[in-house]
């Protein structure tokens, strides 16, 4: 098998007394969708707080594309190719939905920043460049099907609407690895139909691979393999949803205490 | 990628339009030289300067949203550069007593080396201070405007307390306006950039701005130093308007004079802090008789009692976060 | 030696009166996450008030511990009530407007004070009464003299000091404001009036304040509007070198800002006095920006 896009590798994290992280291995190959699920409290946050360079682990490394990922400003995530979103909508709320999603494309390798100098003198290679970005931005748009919302102010906009901008914003900047925070939560089962179906072609259109943390476990089964499951922030299970489900330990702690709640 | 089509360019006057504004700023100086008398014209001249530093410290508290306390030092360190220069520097190279355009052209260069050296200050106080969240930025920033002006109290170079007199009398109509066609001409342009956009992504959600990559850091300083640049071209203007500085002209009344100019015309808006500093700053002298009547200074009163208000009643200014274009003025008109 | 403890003495009274100081921003901004601005000029209004009282009872004509403090307790009831007059009306209304609203009103206020402080008071400095015997040879030991207001000072300081601990520490109101300080949504859902607490949490903080004011008056008898100024600056300096939000770092670093200032006084050059506090602040938030005594908080993402 190849080099996996995301490894790993036995990490650690504390705060004050407690392991929030506690010697997690697993790897993400390209073009899956890696589903992470657990308890509350499990890890899951923390675990793409790590990824994202918000927390930096008490020991262990992570591996992107073989590399090592340096652990420092968040910013650096981005530029390696990672993109998120957050459990609780983070969106530029007093600007347009276009301005989303074109902020994001300002940091994509796509479009080099231009200078600041160029950008006061509107050059002609300037106003080119960002009438093509203004084009993407609306394929963009258009994709995700919200083409029609561009120019609202994004506070404006229902719930559903702002939670397929982020998705938007996110694939706007060229990732090869998206994080998805609950993005099921808040949708009903129509719209969470819907982010089925968009993922899907997403994921077949750009090649991009998902990784999602997820409570809905109708839709974490039915959409990801393989499935990691945390409970008390170290790792339960990893596999097919099935091996998953079969899992002893699995079942006592989580399947097993909810089912004992009813 | 992709190859583009080709888009219509902006026409060469939408993207040159200083040029002829700036032309257009010389004749109409030279105009009103003629025709208003010197109190008017220096009216002109503290509105312009008042509008510079206005749109400035926008660009840091509205458009980015770093609240700074520390305009006033900025303003301080290029009038104060700004000044040695005329005073010390030009008679040694012999350029004093110049009229026209010979004094306008050394007048810039000795504003743009205010405005490089404020920039400079700028990027060393940002360089600690910006990593700091909103109200730790405010105190530091208050903190490095009461020093810069101890330090000028205290250095016997700098004229100590009683300050830098015989400044020469430079700033007139055409420099005020011409850099603040310059300062409005480079704000609206990179704020309608990827500059900008990032500026106010770091001002809407740091954190959601990091995960797109943006260097908070880089980006907030980047703003620092060009607001520091143009406060210390202001502070340049307004040393040789005034003819005569002392520290006591930086303190921190200073800073909050043109915060409320900024808040009054609403936050983000460059359009509303031109019009709310050409509005206080008539209001100022429109009290000046009452304050030499009472010794008081009820303009601070006025302000501050505006302010609380303001953010009581209508916090986002009188304009908010838009901007006042001509499309806007003709739809006032009834037109769509 | 004799100099060295002289100015130790002085540095700590001067200390503790920064400290009184500084434990009300601390409290402010523990529940509210807020610079208080205005808070310098509640010292300011101290001082005036304090100033009119003993003046209009005649206190300074037998001075003594009684006067002055009658002169305390009356003047930390008036700032108390002003303290919670800025926070109904100011503060309050902004409880769900953005940081920075609250930060431009706090400025307002403090400036509103300052120069409507000159239109009352007028602009020249004023004299405060000496309230308290100024007798160098009682207080006497060995080589020693002890300037009897200093030590004055420094105990009422410390008692007030103490009162605060306790108050903070054993009683249910004190555990309403480290409630509001942790979470001030989730005390409203426990039931911790939170507004309640906001709002007695600004009089104390007024009230220490004005005490500190009638203390500088004693210490430093000349009086003008814009004392409270830069005083109220440093004072919230000391607090942000304890670790902002923590009741002992704020003694802590009031201590350490006043003795360091009265160090470079002695043995420096004067002039330079103001800008040791932000020299230290600067050091402090590259070395150690939650304070000395900080804890650091994670931020939720």
């Amino acid at each position: 098998m190849s080099t996996p896009l995301l490894q790993f590798e036995s990490v650690s994290i504390q705060f004050g007394g407690l392991r929030a992280l506690d010697d997690v291995s697993f790897s993400i190959h390209e073009g899956q969708v890696f589903g992470i699920i657990g308890p509350n409290g499990a890890g899951k946050t923390t675990l793409f707080n790590v990824l994202t360079g918000i927390y930096r682990p008490t020991s262990g490394k992570i591996r992107f594309r073989g590399q090592e990922v340096p652990y420092g400003e968040p910013e650096s995530m981005a530029h390696l190719g990672i993109a998120r979103t957050f459990q609780n909508l983070r969106l530029f709320r007093e600007l347009s939905a276009l301005d989303n999603v074109l902020i994001a494309l300002d940091a994509s390798p796509d479009f080099p920043r231009p200078s600041r100098l160029s950008a006061v003198l509107r050059t002609n290679d300037y106003q080119d460049r960002e009438a093509r970005k203004l084009e993407r931005a609306m394929e963009l748009l258009r994709e995700i099907g919200i083409e029609r919302f561009a120019d609202q102010k994004t506070r404006q906009l229902p719930y559903g609407v702002q939670k397929r901008l982020e998705l938007a914003r996110a694939l706007a900047l060229q990732p090869k690895l998206i994080l998805l925070d609950e993005p099921a939560a808040g949708l009903n089962a129509q719209e969470t139909h819907e982010l089925l179906g968009l993922l899907g072609t997403l994921r077949e259109k750009h090649g991009i691979t998902f990784c999602l943390i997820e409570h809905d476990m109708k839709l974490v089964m039915g959409l990801c393999q393989p499935i990691l499951v945390l409970n008390f922030g170290k790792r339960l299970a990893c596999g097919t949803p099935a091996e998953v489900q079969n899992d002893e330990e699995v079942k006592n702690a989580y399947l097993g205490s909810r089912s004992h709640g009813k | 990628m992709k190859k583009s089509k080709s888009t219509p360019h902006l026409s060469v006057i939408h993207r040159f339009w200083f040029i002829p504004a700036i032309a257009a700023v010389a004749g109409i100086g030279y105009g009103l030289e003629a025709g208003l008398n010197a109190y008017a014209m220096s009216l002109l001249a503290n509105t312009g300067i008042s509008i510079l530093l206005a749109i400035s410290l926008n660009w840091v508290i509205g458009i980015t949203g770093q609240f700074s306390l520390g305009h006033a030092g900025l303003m301080a360190v290029g009038a104060y550069t700004s000044a040695l220069l005329s005073l010390r520097l030009a008679p040694a190279l012999s350029l004093t007593g110049l009229t026209g355009f010979a004094e306008s052209a050394v007048f810039s260069v000795n504003l743009l080396i205010a405005g490089l050296v404020a920039a400079f200050f700028g990027f060393l106080l940002g360089l600690p201070s910006l990593r700091l969240k909103g109200d730790y930025l405010a105190i530091v920033t208050l903190g490095f405007g009461e020093v810069i002006r101890v330090l000028f109290l205290n250095i016997d170079a700098f004229g100590g307390a009683r300050g830098l007199p015989g400044i020469p009398n430079s700033t007139h109509f055409f420099d005020v306006f011409s850099w603040v066609l310059i300062a409005v001409l480079i704000f609206s342009r990179i704020l309608n950039s990827p500059e900008g956009r990032a500026l106010k992504a770091v001002r809407e959600d740091p954190i959601a701005a990091q995960a797109l990559g943006i260097e908070l850091f880089q980006f907030k300083l980047k703003a620092f130093v060009l607001g520091a640049f143009f406060a210390g071209v202001a502070g340049g203007l307004y040393a040789h308007f005034l003819q005569y500085i002392n520290p006591q002209g930086f303190d921190f009344n200073r800073s909050f004079e043109i915060m409320i100019m900024v808040v009054l015309g609403g936050m983000g808006s460059l359009t509303g802090s031109v019009v709310a500093a050409t509005l206080l700053t008539i209001l100022k002298e429109a009290l000046r008789p009452l304050q030499e009547i009472t010794h008081i200074d009820f303009r601070m009163i006025l302000y501050s009692l505006a302010l609380i208000i303001l953010m009581l009643l209508r916090p986002q200014g009188l304009f908010g976060s838009k901007e006042l274009s001509l499309t806007f003025l003709k739809r006032l008109g009834g037109k769509r | 030696m004799n100099e060295f403890i002289q100015h130790v003495i002085n540095g700590l009274s001067l200390g503790c009166i920064y400290a009184l100081v500084a434990i009300g921003y601390t409290l402010v901004f523990g529940v509210l996450s807020l610079i208080n601005f205005a808070h310098g000029e509640m010292v300011m209004m101290g001082a005036y008030f304090g100033m009119y009282f003993a003046k209009h009872f005649k206190l300074a004509e037998e001075p003594g511990i009684s006067g002055l403090l009658l002169t305390l307790v009356a003047t930390m009831i008036v700032t108390g009530c002003i303290g919670w007059c800025v926070e109904k009306f100011a503060y309050r209304p902004l409880k769900n407007a953005p940081r920075i609203n609250l930060l431009i009103t706090a400025v307002g206020v403090s400036l509103l004070f300052q120069f409507s402080g000159q239109l009352i008071f007028g602009s020249a400095p004023q004299f405060f009464p000496q309230l308290v015997e100024f007798n160098l040879d009682t207080w006497k030991i060995g080589e020693l003299q002890f300037n009897p207001l200093q030590i004055t000072v420094l105990g009422i300081a410390l008692v007030l000091t103490v009162v605060l601990q306790t108050l903070v520490f054993k009683t249910r109101t004190g555990r309403g404001m480290r409630a509001v300080s942790f979470n001030r949504d989730l005390a409203s859902l426990l039931g911790i009036p939170a507004t309640r607490v906001i709002s007695l949490t600004f009089v104390v903080g007024a009230a220490l304040a004005g005490a500190a004011g009638v203390l500088v008056g004693l210490v430093y008898p000349k009086i003008d509007p814009l004392m409270g100024s830069l005083l109220g600056l440093k004072s919230f300096v000391a607090a942000v070198v304890g670790g902002i939000g923590n009741l002992s770092g704020a003694v802590l670093g009031a201590l350490l800002l006043g003795l360091s200032e009265e160090f470079v006084v002695g043995y420096l050059a004067p002039t330079y006095r103001d800008a040791i506090a932000f020299a230290f602040l600067i050091i402090i938030l590259l070395w150690r920006p939650s304070g000395l005594l900080g804890v650091n908080r994670i931020e939720k993402v």
